[in-house]
């Protein structure tokens, strides 16, 4: 047999190998259905502010009697219908809602869109930033195809703002690529395995939280009241709220300069949404890791953590896309992470 | 046995190249986790034992020979 014959025959049998592969891998799985479950600590109802006293006529007595006066009866204090964290950032929200091309406020969320640029290696990004104020978890959610947690479903990222009804949304950490770690969507666990990634963790009393790979506890993280959690990474700021350097959970082409996802947290109810427009040299070349984390740091973020960036980083405001994807949209997403509030009209939707 | 003999080096050859693309599909795409799991070890498995089995008939095929 010619040499060449043989050649081909080995390439042959490889690919019908890889086909083989595939088909047990990713294919088989896939069209299993996958078991979620919620977690098992119910998220508490967030309490609404103490009551605030009102006016309390005091008694009234006779002018001619010496009897004792009656006391008249105190009315009950009117209870402040807001929640803790719309008192507290009381002056980022507003009594009605107010949208423009870069900021939305209402009584319930409060975002507000800056552009910026950055050099980096002498190359130029550009990156957006959210500020992110809601009033309470019922606003910050993420969403998957169909509301399903499924392996290996994407859609669009309109199709997904549209069915989330999203204010604001930005890619999240692919989940439905991944078959293992630690991955939760809102209160549904998806996969609860320790990995050896970055993990992010929102609770449902607004905290936020990463761990570091391989050195966590799943079983303490959902007695804690996870809601969310991510798993991609890395994570951007240390305890202190400094900007990493070395990332020995980044592998591959994360390491390379890109278009980026994350999300940063300040307390309890406040956070960010940072998206760095990539892979177009003459507007944006992209991050590295050590520049996104400066990013936050110079944001003053208490924690930030990386998301799934190169062609699937992608920021829409108002059912529009705001940042510049990097393959002009192409790339179908497995999740995002969305402010929402209900009865958001927003712009009007062509279909 | 004959034809077993016949077609190992190409077996092997075939597994490595197999092999081979999952690395570097892995290195773009670390997420999809290519590398990991039940049919990554299976075939890294028959990889392995097609090389060395492969070795082994090179091996006493040369002792044959001399």
């Amino acid at each position: 047999m010619p040499l060449w014959r043989v050649i081909v025959y080995d390439v042959l049998t490889a690919a019908l190998i890889l086909g083989l592969y595939a088909v047990f891998k990713l294919l088989i799985p896939a069209l299993q259905p996958t078991t979620v479950r919620p977690a098992a600590t119910p998220a508490p109802v967030l309490e609404t502010a103490a009551p605030q006293a009102t006016e309390a006529p005091g008694p009234v007595p006779a002018a001619a009697e010496t009897a004792a006066p009656e006391p008249t009866s105190v009315p009950e204090p009117t209870p402040d219908p807001r929640t803790p964290w719309q008192i507290r950032f009381a002056e980022h929200f507003s009594d009605e809602p107010v949208l423009t091309d870069h900021s939305y406020k209402s009584p319930e969320v409060s975002i507000e869109i800056t552009t910026h640029s950055v050099e980096e290696n002498g190359w130029t990004s550009v990156y957006h930033v959210a500020d992110i104020y809601v009033a309470s978890m019922d606003n910050f959610k993420t969403h998957t195809v169909n509301g399903e947690l499924q392996y290996w479903s994407t859609a669009d990222m309109m199709e997904l703002d549209r069915e989330a009804n999203a204010i604001l949304a930005i890619s999240g950490d692919f989940y439905s690529y991944q078959q293992s770690g630690f991955i939760m969507r809102n209160g549904q666990i998806y996969s609860d395995k320790a990995g050896w990634a970055d993990i992010c963790v929102l609770y449902d009393d607004g905290r936020m939280a990463t761990f570091t790979g391989g050195q966590y506890n799943v079983d303490e993280i959902l007695a804690d009241g996870a809601v969310q959690v991510w798993q991609f990474g890395p994570t951007l700021l240390d305890g202190e709220g400094h900007a990493m350097t070395v990332f020995p959970h980044a592998q591959g082409t994360v390491n390379q300069p890109n278009p980026r996802s994350a999300i940063g947290y300040y307390e309890p109810g406040h956070y960010c949404f940072v998206v760095v427009d990539g892979r177009q040299d003459e507007y944006s070349h992209g991050l590295l890791l050590p520049g996104l984390s400066a990013v936050f740091e110079q944001l003053g973020c208490a924690c930030a953590y990386n998301l799934d960036g190169g062609g699937s980083a992608v920021m829409t405001f108002n059912h529009e896309r705001f940042s510049r994807q990097s393959n002009g949209g192409d790339r179908k997403l497995g999740d995002i992470l969305l402010i929402t509030e209900e009865g958001f009209p927003g712009a009007p939707w062509e279909g | 046995m004959k034809f077993f003999r016949a077609i190992l080096p190409n077996l092997s050859i075939s597994l490595q190249l197999a092999l081979l693309v999952l690395v570097i599909l892995d290195v773009f795409n670390p997420r999809v986790g290519l590398l990991s799991g039940l049919p990554f070890v299976l075939l890294f498995a028959a990889a392995w034992i097609a090389a060395v089995a492969t070795a082994v008939v090179l091996y006493a095929d040369w002792r044959k020979d001399r």
